[in-house]
Parts: structure tokens; C-alpha cells; sequence
């Protein structure tokens, strides 16, 4: 984990989203799939202490630029709104990368990748992973609106099958995510689902996971507010190797998680953060 | 920039508090913490107590609001953290969070003469069992009372800091207490009690005791420092709240601090500690002042005519 100045190379609309590319020569060649990166926003004299947390989206360790980054960005409170209005050229405080990635399957497993809107994106570096092994790739994307969808056009490059669910019935089947887990596990014959979206759909993926004999990993819906392992802003509710509850830090421990290991009896406390500062637009 | 707190010598007037979850691991991938004063561990208990308190953060202007969590057991903090500390050669003060002065007492034994431990910080902002759960820091008696039973197990070249927050009433008179009692300095807090409201439910966050970090405290950190200084000259204060840049811990100093802890400001930017320290160097130079002690408590005097 390193804190380094990235530049903005590039930036790009993808439907309610915003798509920054940087170069991060230091964290780039580091980072796992899985893994997050903090950014500080608003500037050297910004009210907004908390930073904030995005999956990575791609890492390269090479390119024009030197390694670069990209992160999808949802610009839903002041913050992210900073970090989306950023152009060209415009430097980023970055820390990464934050915690630890996903666990590969050893054998050439049949794998599901199931996302929901923005936090798709940290299901894209993975996806190749598996493919290197030759797993077997089915991708569930899920969202409110297909505006709200991220990652079709990339999820149709990289899996056998691709389902698509949007809430308002705007792109691919009327639903939500979760609703095709059950035909499209028993389809691939699944032995690893990989998750990427907000509690609910977590706790439905590990559930299913279990009942089907599957192992479930997990990216936790937590605010990363500092990177550093000093906040706790990042919490997350688990059983510890002793088999007691425990709160563990998602920068430290995550922001993947074994389905098993999560506990749903407590609620996650950085929603906090989010239900604050949030201005009333919607949830993916 | 060498300081000291009672007889401890740091090589820097900036310290960091490792927050109220870390011990510096993830902190020390971003700076050596051998370069900084000191670190400050969170205050360690004696039972475990996990789940009892959910961990909240909230962002306010210039804050953060967080629940204030046990911290570690003091049994992992010695036989996985301090001697990792020790081998990084960090300056770790011990922080205690003990629920009884008895509490406070057993916690002190169990580091006599623990390798690496250069100071013991006492948090007297939790709740006392013995006196229904009534902060210690509210009460000269009950603050006095563990600080002198903790000064009593405790080797004489350890000091111990008695810790109170900034915002408690009687602030001057219980630390007068605590150094009556044997308390070597005095730690100032860096957070006050503090609420908001869920925008959404309208019910107040963090459910259990609020507390305000960040610059959004500093002017009641600093004020904190002043009054301290002017009432009991003799006492060594570590202040914090708020300290973010150069010029935030210059004030301090100026205001009667000894050190300043860099807290909420090294969790936005994990290199605060050591620019603070960088840029307290260049002012100081800038001033011709040859140390740090040269500016401590300037604030209490009149300016000087040209």
C-alpha cells in the first residue's frame, strides 16, 4: 500500500456514471483484483474529511502513461461529486491498494460474477483472472435502470453467459439481480459465486452459495473513510477464526469476505455515512 | 525539534494517535513511525468486550463523528503490538481504558517493565463503574484516584499523562488534581461529545456517544491548552484536535502545548505527521527561533514591542 499524486489521463461518461482514468505508476503494478483505492476530495481546504473509497475498475501496469487506474465513479454526495468533476491533468491524493483481493480458485472452476450497478466495476479485473485460469465465467448485472447498469458492453466480452436485470424492466429482464442467481448457478453448474453490491444482494448471494454447496466471495458495501486502518469507518461484522463475532476492518481484512464469514445480525455501520451525505438520488 | 513530557524526551513535538482501531501497521506502510515523537496507541482494556458498541463514522464540515469503541485488550496489544512497535523503534505511549480505578491499576501492573513502552496515557473520558458510570474526568476525587494508584505501580522514569477532554467543566481543577496526584503531563482529547441526525430516519448517529474529531474542534482544543497553561504553568500538556498543517500545531505550542497528536488529520492524509513536523521546522527557522520550546506559551505573553 503505498499514498502516491495521480494525474488524470481521461474521462468518460458511462451511462449515470463517471469513468476516471489516471496513472498510478506506484499503485498500478500492485494492485489485485478485488483490492479498493481512497482518494481525500475537495481539495486542500475541504470541509470533507472522510475519503473516499471505489473499487478498482482495471489496473495496467503498463501504458502510455506508465501503469494507470480507472475507477467508476457515482457522483451521489458532495465527494464523489468532486471526484466526478474532475478533468484532465487534475492531480488525485490516492492510497492503495487498500486491503486484500479476491481468493483465485486453484482448478478451473465454473464461476458467477453477479454485480449491482456501480460496484460491477470491481468485477472487471477479476473477470480476466479467472479466464487466465480457464474458469468458466457466467456475469449477472443487475441495477435500478439500464442508466444505472455499468459494464455490459465488458461483461459481454468476458463471460460464457450474460444476464441482465434492471428494476424498471428499461434494459434486459424486469427484476433484480438476485432473481436469476438460482437458474443461472445451475446452468454453469457454479462452485464459486464473486459479489459485488450493497447488503441485501450480498446476503442473498451467500445464502444461496451455501445451499447450493458454492463458495461465496464477497466485496462488503462499506465507506473505506480513510485507507489507513486507523477509522473503523470500514467495519464489518464477521466470525473470527475462533468462531466469535468480531468487528474487523474492511481495509485491512476485506473488502473481500468469504460469504460464510459475514455476519447479518448487526447492521453495517457505514451506511451511516452514506445515508448522511447522501442527496436523495437512488441506490443502484 | 526535541520536546519533552515530564521526563520523556520525544525527538519531535508531533505525535500521532493511531486511531481508535489501528496500532500503526497500515500506518507504517506510508511513513516510518521511528521519524515521528511518538505514537499514541488506542486505549487498551482488560476484557474483551466485542459487539457491545456497533463502530459509526459521520462526516460534519471540518468533522467526523465516530462511537467511541472499546479498543484492543491489553493482553493483544503486549504479545502482538508493542513489541511489534518496539522493532519499528516507534516512541509508544500506552493508552489506558480501564472501567474502575481497580481496572486502571491491574492494567498498569501488567506493563511494568514491558521493553518499549515509553509513557502510559491514562483515558479518564470513560465511564467509571464504580460511580454509576459517570466519567472519570467529571470528578477531581475519581480522576485523582487513578492517577495516583497508577503513578504508585508504575516505574518513576515511565510518566504518566492523565487524558481529559477538552469540553468537561471543571477542566482546570481536575487537572490540577491529576498533577496533585502524580500525573507527570497532561493529555488534552481531540474530541468532544457530538450528534447528528440520520437524514433520513431523524434519529440520532452514532447511536451511542457521539464524538466530534477534526478541525471543526480546534478553537475548543486550543482554548483547552490555554487555560491549562495559564492556571498551572508547571504542568507538560500533548494537545489535539484538529491539528491538520504546520501552522494548526504552531498554535498549540503558542497556546502552551509541549506536543501535539495529529488524529482525524493523519486519517485524511496519512503523511500529516510528518508534514505538520516539516512545516513547525520551517516556521520555526523562518522565526530564528533555535527550538520548539522557544514558542511554547508565547500566546500568554504581551506582543513584544519592535
Amino acid at each position: 500500500m503505498i499514498r502516491e499524486s495521480a494525474q488524470v489521463a481521461a474521462t468518460r461518461r458511462v451511462g449515470e456514471y463517471t469513468v476516471l482514468t489516471m496513472t498510478a505508476p506506484g499503485i498500478a503494478p500492485l494492485a489485485r483484483p478485488g483490492q479498493a483505492v481512497t482518494f481525500a476530495v475537495g481539495g486542500a481546504q475541504s470541509s470533507l474529511l472522510a475519503r473516499r473509497g471505489c473499487a478498482i475498475f482495471r489496473a495496467q501496469e503498463r501504458g502510455v502513461y506508465g501503469g494507470t487506474l480507472e475507477i467508476v465513479v457515482d457522483a451521489g454526495e458532495p465527494g464523489t461529486r468532486w471526484l466526478a468533476e474532475r478533468r484532465r491533468n487534475d492531480l488525485l491524493d490516492v492510497i492503495g491498494p487498500v486491503g486484500r483481493g479476491f481468493a483465485l480458485p486453484r482448478d478451473p472452476v465454473s464461476c458467477l460474477l453477479i454485480g449491482a450497478g456501480w460496484r460491477s466495476a470491481g468485477l472487471f479485473g477479476l473477470a480476466e483472472a479467472l479466464h487466465a485460469r480457464g474458469c468458466r465465467v457466467d456475469i449477472i448485472l443487475g441495477a435500478a435502470t439500464a442508466e444505472r447498469l455499468f459494464g455490459v458492453l465488458e461483461a459481454r466480452r468476458e463471460s460464457a453467459t450474460l444476464t441482465v436485470l434492471t428494476e424498471d424492466g428499461s434494459m434486459g429482464a424486469r427484476g433484480q439481480a438476485t432473481d436469476a442467481l438460482d437458474e443461472v448457478m445451475a446452468r454453469g453448474d457454479t462452485s464459486v459465486v464473486y459479489a459485488s453490491g450493497p447488503a441485501g444482494l450480498l446476503r442473498t448471494v451467500a445464502e444461496r452459495a451455501r445451499e447450493r454447496g458454492a463458495v461465496s466471495q464477497l466485496i462488503v458495501d462499506v465507506s473505506l473513510a480513510c485507507g489507513s486502518g486507523g477509522c473503523l469507518g470500514c467495519a464489518v461484522w464477521v466470525t473470527g477464526q475462533d468462531g466469535n463475532p468480531r468487528w474487523v476492518r474492511a481495509c485491512v481484512e476485506g473488502p473481500t469476505f468469504r460469504g460464510d464469514v459475514l455476519r447479518w445480525d448487526r447492521p453495517h455501520p457505514a451506511a451511516v455515512l452514506t445515508s448522511l451525505s447522501r442527496d436523495g438520488s437512488a441506490a443502484p | 525539534m526535541r520536546t519533552s513530557l515530564g521526563s520523556l524526551v520525544l525527538s519531535s513535538p508531533v505525535l500521532v494517535a493511531a486511531g481508535c482501531a489501528g496500532t500503526g501497521r497500515e500506518l507504517a506502510q506510508l511513513i516510518p513511525l521511528a521519524h515521528l515523537g511518538g505514537l499514541v496507541t488506542p486505549s487498551a482494556v482488560l476484557h474483551a468486550d466485542a459487539g457491545s458498541v456497533s463502530p459509526q463514522l459521520a462526516e460534519t464540515p471540518s468533522g467526523l463523528l465516530t462511537a467511541r469503541v472499546p479498543g484492543p485488550t491489553l493482553a493483544g496489544l503486549l504479545g502482538d503490538d508493542l513489541p511489534w512497535l518496539a522493532r519499528q523503534r516507534a516512541t509508544v505511549i500506552v493508552s489506558l481504558g480501564g472501567q474502575s480505578v481497580d481496572e486502571f491499576e491491574l492494567l498498569a501492573q501488567q506493563l511494568r517493565g514491558v521493553a518499549g513502552v515509553s509513557g502510559l496515557e491514562l483515558n479518564l473520558a470513560g465511564p467509571d463503574l464504580d460511580a454509576q458510570g459517570t466519567p472519570f474526568e467529571e470528578s477531581p476525587l475519581r480522576a485523582s484516584a487513578v492517577t495516583a494508584r497508577v503513578r504508585r505501580v508504575t516505574p518513576s522514569h515511565v510518566p504518566v499523562l492523565a487524558r481529559l477532554s477538552a469540553h468537561i467543566a471543571d477542566l482546570v481543577e481536575v487537572a490540577r488534581a491529576c498533577m496533585t496526584a502524580g500525573a507527570d503531563a497532561l493529555s488534552l482529547s481531540g474530541s468532544i461529545p457530538g450528534m447528528l441526525l440520520d437524514a433520513q430516519t431523524l434519529r440520532p448517529v452514532p447511536v451511542h456517544s457521539g464524538w466530534l474529531s477534526g478541525p471543526a474542534i480546534r478553537p475548543v482544543g486550543l482554548r483547552a491548552v490555554y487555560r491549562v497553561r495559564a492556571a498551572l504553568p508547571a504542568l507538560p500538556i500533548l494537545a489535539a484536535g484538529g491539528v491538520m498543517t504546520g501552522p494548526d500545531a504552531l498554535q498549540y505550542l503558542a497556546a502552551g502545548a509541549n506536543a501535539v497528536c495529529v488524529g482525524t488529520g493523519a486519517l485524511r492524509d496519512p503523511l500529516a505527521p510528518i508534514t505538520v513536523h516539516n512545516a513547525l521546522a520551517a516556521s520555526l527557522a523562518e522565526r530564528r527561533l533555535p527550538s520548539a520550546r522557544d514558542i511554547m506559551g508565547c500566546a500568554h505573553a504581551p506582543i513584544p514591542a519592535r
